[in-house]
């Protein structure tokens, strides 16, 4: 790959970081595949390759500013994703832990025995996988 | 002399360029600069940002699917709520057009008389 055009998508690979790396390695394949079509292009109108690429970076516009663009635009799908896998997955995990305890205990000695100790139990619970849950995502997405 | 677009208005045109068909970013590209008869520029990278936002407003789809030849490239399709959208923006965009006529029609009445 031509160096100058390693340097520019190495820009966007930054400013791409905090994305997911499927979803990062998606972008940085669609914006080479856009820059391949434009020097190609450039290149059946006569222009040397150097020539080529520095008109296809130039007609793409600033990698910092489309980057932190892009990134931007994609966050807020992801939060908006996460928001409402997260309601869902707490749900479902506080309706088990509750179903749990209602199967399993049956004595008044077994906690939690009554209804609102099994409720606020379940919840607690359903609260501490979705914090455990959110905390390896911040570190899935660092790495 | 070519115009370069302002970034607000690259939505509604990648919209009516895939209310024609599908197609894919260098394409949408192309398209614009073919209809306008390359009066019209953008910086292309920014394309790729209004196509996020329109992906999450449902207005359009986009799926990576294998060429005839060559790799497989990220294909757009405007949703039924996208044509909903653009019929709606298409319709401000006239609005708008319109008012300004009619103050520059004025003015250019204004300065005869």
């Amino acid at each position: 790959m031509h160096k100058q055009l390693e340097a520019y998508l190495n820009t966007f690979a930054t400013r791409l970081g905090k994305l997911p790396g499927a979803q990062r390695d998606d972008e940085l394949r669609e914006i080479q595949q856009h820059l391949e079509l434009l020097i190609a292009s450039h290149r059946e109108q006569g222009k040397s390759e150097e020539e080529a690429v520095r008109l296809a970076i130039s007609q793409f516009g600033r990698a910092e500013k489309i980057g932190r663009d892009l990134s931007e635009a994609n966050s807020k799908s992801n939060k908006a994703h996460s928001a409402v896998s997260a309601v869902v997955v707490t749900s479902v995990s506080m309706f088990v832990a509750y179903g749990f305890f209602s199967l399993m205990n049956d004595k008044s000695t077994d906690f939690p025995y009554h209804e609102s100790d099994k409720i606020l139990l379940a919840a607690v619970l359903a609260m501490a996988g979705f914090s455990i849950r959110h905390l390896l995502d911040k570190k899935k997405i660092k790495a | 002399m070519a115009r370069e677009l302002a970034k607000g208005d690259i939505p509604v045109l990648i919209l009516t360029v895939l209310a024609q068909g599908t197609s894919h970013g260098y394409a949408i590209a192309r398209e614009i600069e073919r209809q306008s008869g390359c009066g019209l520029t953008l910086r292309e990278g920014s394309l790729y940002p209004a196509l996020r936002v329109l992906e999450q407003e449902g207005f359009v789809e986009g799926d990576w699917e294998i060429q005839a030849s060559g790799p497989a490239r990220k294909v757009y399709r405007i949703t039924e709520a996208g044509r909903a959208e653009l019929a709606q923006r298409t319709q401000m965009w006239k609005q708008y057009a319109d008012m300004i006529n009619r103050i520059l029609g004025d003015t250019s009445h204004a300065q005869t008389t």
